[in-house]
């Protein structure tokens, strides 16, 4: 309505400005484009982007998250820890007994020192890729590399893929490209989990991942999947718990046997994690 | 006459509603899209143009706040397009006072459309539940939030800081 009481300058003036803001825009989508080219092209040339970011809005995102009471904080971290040393030692005696009785070699998880950190930020859920990762307190003047473990006292978080000064980006399991060999069963059998939807299989409900066994192994519903490690513990050390079978896929002519497995870690409720700092063994 | 006033407000609403996030409880089913409310007021208020620009800023801000996105500038146009869009709503806006939150729901639903075509495409892990429940959280603070945000563009309109 108030379109028509304009005068004609002010009109001319508005016009004059819609013009400018829609080359304006069309200048600054273009400038987008370039950045996403040069960012699919050469990640690396981005990445000092990203660190002037998080090194801005980490600290204010972990102020915001450190508004709950300090004391349960506290004791969150104490009672984590001393279930993640309980899970270290039981994995400690596991590969100590096999390695009595198989004499096989396996470096467990146990004797690396564990720094606590907590979650102070996550992924949008817009972002038009769908990536899950997460933001912790602890970066690379607290000991944090690219591709160290990250575990909570449930299980496997996630590794790594970014570190920043005071934070570090850590991608969770089930988010894409995320491939963990893994044991399964009683057996000890190997294989694979994957966050990805499988062609072919039946669909999975939102958090569920999927076990392809190697080999010919059964996979019976309820065993417990542990990590496999990696050659010097990169990305994945061994024997972390990952999650549990809940469901077995009927076969369908895929090359290996697949199953459903739900993590033991809930991405939602994730507050409270600790990176494996490797190369430092506690006595 | 300067729009200074207006494109600061609009920064830090942004910034807020990007950091945001982080305050919400853990657990909840969806995670509210709140930077394409401050986007669809913006938007509603001024057209497309004005709403292309603010969902440019608001995009580039969700790719870089940590973890921010990947890759670099697509969520940057994912929310401009979405600014566009809800920008052209804006001469329906005397039908009716639902007319902005259904025209904020479907900016959320553009956004959260191409996700959900990238991940079909093969890029990204996304379930289609989550696409809705993050919708149907949106939609919910959509009730509450955009009212508000609308009557902050309408003060800066009158006061010609916008």
């Amino acid at each position: 309505m108030g379109e028509r009481r304009r005068t004609p300058r002010v009109a001319a003036r508005g016009r004059a400005a819609d013009r400018r803001g829609r080359l304006l825009l069309s200048i600054l989508v273009a400038l987008t484009v370039l950045v996403m080219l040069a960012d699919l092209a050469r990640p690396n040339l981005t990445d000092p982007v990203r660190r002037v970011s998080a090194t801005v809005f980490a600290p204010v995102q972990s102020a915001m998250t450190g508004w709950t009471d300090d004391r349960l904080t506290e004791l969150t971290r104490e009672r984590n820890a001393l279930d993640a040393r309980v899970k270290e030692l039981e994995a400690e005696a596991r590969t100590t007994e096999q390695l009595s009785q198989l004499e096989r070699a396996a470096a467990g998880w146990g004797g690396h020192r564990l720094l606590p950190a907590r979650v102070v930020g996550f992924s949008s859920a817009s972002t038009p890729v769908g990536v899950q990762t997460v933001t912790i307190d602890a970066g690379e003047r607290d000991g944090a590399r690219e591709n160290q473990t990250v575990i909570s006292s449930d299980g496997l978080v996630g590794r790594i893929i970014r570190t920043a000064p005071a934070s570090s980006d850590v991608v969770l399991l089930g988010g894409s490209d995320v491939v963990v060999g893994v044991r399964f069963g009683a057996a000890g059998a190997l294989g694979s989990v994957d966050g990805r939807p499988a062609p072919g299989l039946p669909p999975r409900a939102s958090g569920e991942l999927t076990l392809t066994a190697l080999g010919d192994s059964e996979i019976a519903v309820g065993d417990t999947v542990t990590t496999l490690g990696s050659p010097d513990s990169i990305p994945y050390v061994a024997a972390i718990p990952l999650g549990t079978v809940t469901s077995v896929d009927p076969d369908r002519g895929q090359l290996g046997r697949t199953a459903v497995v739900r993590p033991f870690v809930d991405h939602d409720t994730l507050d409270m994690v600790a990176l494996v700092l490797l190369g430092n063994e506690v006595g | 006459m300067s729009q200074v006033p207006g494109v600061m407000t609009r920064l830090l609403l942004l910034v807020a509603a990007v950091l945001a996030l982080t305050l919400l409880p853990a657990g909840m089913p969806g995670r509210p899209d709140l930077v394409v409310l401050v986007v669809a007021a913006a938007a509603l208020t001024h057209g497309p143009v004005t709403g292309g620009l603010v969902g440019l800023a608001g995009g580039w801000l969700v790719d870089l706040v940590p973890p921010g996105g990947e890759p670099l500038g697509a969520g940057a146009l994912s929310y401009a397009l979405a600014g566009v869009l809800m920008g052209t709503a804006r001469r329906w806006m005397p039908w009716s006072p639902l007319v902005p939150w259904v025209a904020a729901v479907a900016g959320a639903g553009a956004v959260q459309a191409v996700r959900g075509l990238t991940a079909a495409a093969g890029v990204g892990v996304t379930h289609p539940s989550d696409l809705l429940w993050s919708l149907a959280a949106t939609a919910l603070f959509a009730l509450l939030l955009l009212p508000l945000l609308i009557g902050v563009e309408r003060f800066l309109q009158s006061r010609r800081w916008a």
